[in-house]
């Protein structure tokens, strides 16, 4: 029983990291039709500037205050992600609108050289952030312990998702980005800036990421290839919770999370990859466009 | 004769790099060049052909795979396993032994001898794209959906591979291996290794020939039609699936000949040939050489590891990264049709076949 609700405890915090990623990636292919390879390296980005901001703490700012650089770096990593995104998506997805398939491989050669760039800079070895002293430890309940950093990254998930919500279903511009996703040309029509909201909309995903790559930080090293790691399960989130719907997100990546922690913590991590690759080939059988759909008449949607 | 030029443009470029071919071990019996360049070009030879395989199935059918490199491993390490046992004599390796096996297990078996050998080199893959392809296809899983798919299962072989260390010696992979026609290294085995690159060559050859077959006829037309209206062909009461899952099985059944072409030129296999980078990198080559020409995936396979060749050691590697990186991007932003394309939209030889590209072009943007 206690190792089951550990379990379950790794399985939601796995979930909600992969939910953090797929966020982004779930809503720029239901905008705009662009799968971005390079978000694992929005992840990476996030990380790094945890890292960043932990070493100018160290040296400009007192021992006493030391700790706060966590709170500090994730809006910063939320920034900087957020402003590559916004380039990325000026410079190259815009050019690559429905091209679904080129859109996957033009961002690779961006994470391809994202990623040497982050060996440029930060070297080929993993560095490490040490967590911020609140986060050490955990408590412990019926013998089970929950780690205040595993807690933590669950609680800033909910507030993003909780951000994501109202942005998308309570302001106008996520009354936008909906009409844009639904019908381009129609919105267009209205009078809506539709390259805005792309790009913003681009730029939040990657911001997200972003700080899933804070997350990330804090469970273990960094280096050029951390977002590599989650990025094959965020798009299996994506793929199985199908596009376009916050709740299919959230069901997908809560799926794939605790499927995989569960099948690992029963058998390996190598089976876990192959049960979870099988649930999803399963899935797809019944429902090739993932959980949740908007309806369409389109026949080629 | 331009007219002869412009139809068999192709077909006459690859004759051109076949005979550059034909004539690099004259070169290197000259002295013109080192066993290891020669060596690199016999592995060259085998990225030409998973290329071509990869065109097949993205070129023309429009499914994007970012898993051949599974492919390619399975049918290197079949490859690899038979050499292995050639060189332990059918006995155990020592691998095995520091996995705690104490005879040789079922599943090398089939390796003891060279026949069956290359049935499983061709069967495997075969078996396993198959019962995936027809799961997907049917289903009518497309575009990037079966792009993530392919890429984890790929990356879920991987971790499989790695994992099942008694087997296959995990990360290490299976090393110290000599060709089908016993070594090639040093002045004694030269004609080991002639024999080993023409061989390849021939492979080569056919490979090219086999493709270029099915694409000049009805079925290589139908395969266009799928990757740019597949309703409308299911519409015409075709089973688009069974098209595709045809398509996809052949094309990893020529990444697995490629992998075992590889494996004799390379002396070893690794998990590594099977990450989601690896394959994604075969992609590139198909991409900067030209889809959908079956000659453009020869060109790019040879042009890109040429220069990688010959660019990504010492200072250069990181230049490297960034080149390669930049130049993919670039190639699929601008550059739509590789290579190939650029030569054939800048070179119209008949004005007709000049426009019907563009608005192919435009009609894909739409």
């Amino acid at each position: 029983m206690e190792q089951f609700i550990t379990t379950l405890f790794n399985g939601l915090s796995l979930s909600s990291i992969i939910l953090l990623t797929s966020l982004g990636l779930a809503v720029t292919f239901g905008l705009m039709r662009v799968i971005n390879m390079a978000h694992g390296e929005f992840v990476m980005i996030g990380a790094y500037m945890t890292y960043v901001v932990q070493q100018i703490f160290v040296k400009f700012f007192p021992e006493s205050v030391r700790d706060i650089y966590y709170i500090v770096s994730i809006p910063a990593a939320f920034g900087v992600a957020f402003l590559f995104g916004s380039l990325l998506e000026r410079f190259v997805i815009s050019r690559l609108y429905g091209r679904e398939i080129d859109s996957l491989l033009a961002t690779w050669g961006i994470s391809l050289i994202l990623q040497q760039a982050a060996r440029s800079i930060f070297g080929t070895q993993g560095v490490n952030v040490t967590a911020p002293s609140f986060l050490k430890g955990g408590i412990e309940i019926g013998g089970c312990t929950f780690s205040y950093n595993r807690i933590f990254i669950f609680v800033m998930v909910l507030l993003c998702l909780l951000m994501v919500w109202v942005i998308m279903y309570k302001s106008n511009f996520g009354k936008q980005m909906r009409a844009v996703m639904q019908n381009r040309p129609m919105a267009q029509c209205m009078g809506i800036n539709s390259r805005r909201v792309d790009n913003i909309t681009f730029a939040l995903g990657s911001g997200l990421a972003g700080i899933a790559g804070c997350s990330v930080a804090l469970l273990g090293s960094i280096d050029s290839t951390v977002g590599q790691s989650y990025i094959v399960n965020s798009f299996m989130a994506v793929v199985l919770g199908g596009v376009g719907k916050l709740a299919g997100t959230v069901l997908g990546s809560t799926i794939i999370g605790s499927a995989s922690i569960f099948t690992e913590n029963y058998t390996s991590s190598t089976i876990a990859k192959a049960i979870v690759l099988l649930i999803v080939i399963v899935f797809l059988q019944k429902r090739p466009q993932g959980l949740f759909v908007i309806k369409s008449r389109n026949l080629d949607e | 004769m331009k007219d002869m030029l412009k139809k068999q443009g192709s077909n006459i470029c690859f004759a051109f790099i076949v005979i550059l071919l034909a004539l690099v071990p004259v070169m290197f019996s000259a002295g013109l060049m080192n066993s290891s360049t020669v060596l690199f070009l016999g592995k060259c030879i085998a990225f030409a052909v998973v290329a071509m395989g990869l065109d097949l199935i993205w070129g023309y059918t429009g499914i994007l795979s970012l898993g051949h490199g599974l492919y390619f491993a399975l049918g290197g390490y079949a490859m690899a396993m038979y050499l292995k046992l050639q060189s332990t004599g059918g006995k155990i390796t020592d691998f095995m032994h520091t996995g705690g096996l104490e005879e040789l297990p079922l599943v090398w078996k089939p390796f003891l001898n060279l026949p069956l050998s290359i049935v499983m080199i061709i069967l495997v893959p075969a078996v396993v794209s198959g019962v995936i392809g027809y799961f997907i296809f049917k289903s009518r899983v497309k575009g990037v959906y079966f792009s993530i798919i392919s890429q984890a299962l790929t990356w879920a072989a991987y971790s499989m591979f790695i994992a099942l260390s008694p087997y296959t010696n995990g990360n290490v992979g299976i090393t110290e291996i000599k060709s089908v026609f016993g070594s090639i290294k040093g002045d004694a085995n030269r004609g080991n290794m002639f024999l080993l690159f023409y061989i390849s060559l021939g492979i080569m050859i056919l490979i090219y020939a086999l493709c270029k077959f099915l694409v000049g006829r009805k079925f290589g037309k139908l395969l266009i039609a799928i990757r740019d209206g597949e309703n409308r062909t299911y519409f015409s009461g075709y089973r688009v699936s069974r098209y595709k899952t045809f398509v996809y099985v052949l094309s990893a059944v020529i990444a697995a000949i490629a992998g075992a072409v590889f494996v004799n030129f390379n002396g070893s296999i690794t998990p590594s040939q099977m990450t989601i980078a690896y394959s994604i990198t075969m992609v590139i080559w198909v991409a900067i050489g030209g889809r959908g020409t079956i000659i453009g995936a020869v060109i790019g396979a040879f042009l890109i590891n040429l220069c990688e060749y010959n660019l990504s050691s010492g200072a250069m590697v990181e230049i490297w990264q960034y080149l390669i990186g930049a130049l993919f991007c670039i190639t699929i932003l601008f550059f739509k049709g590789g290579i190939v394309g650029f030569v054939k939209d800048h070179f119209p030889g008949d004005k007709k076949a000049a426009p019907a590209a563009q608005a192919k072009t435009e009609e894909a943007k739409v």
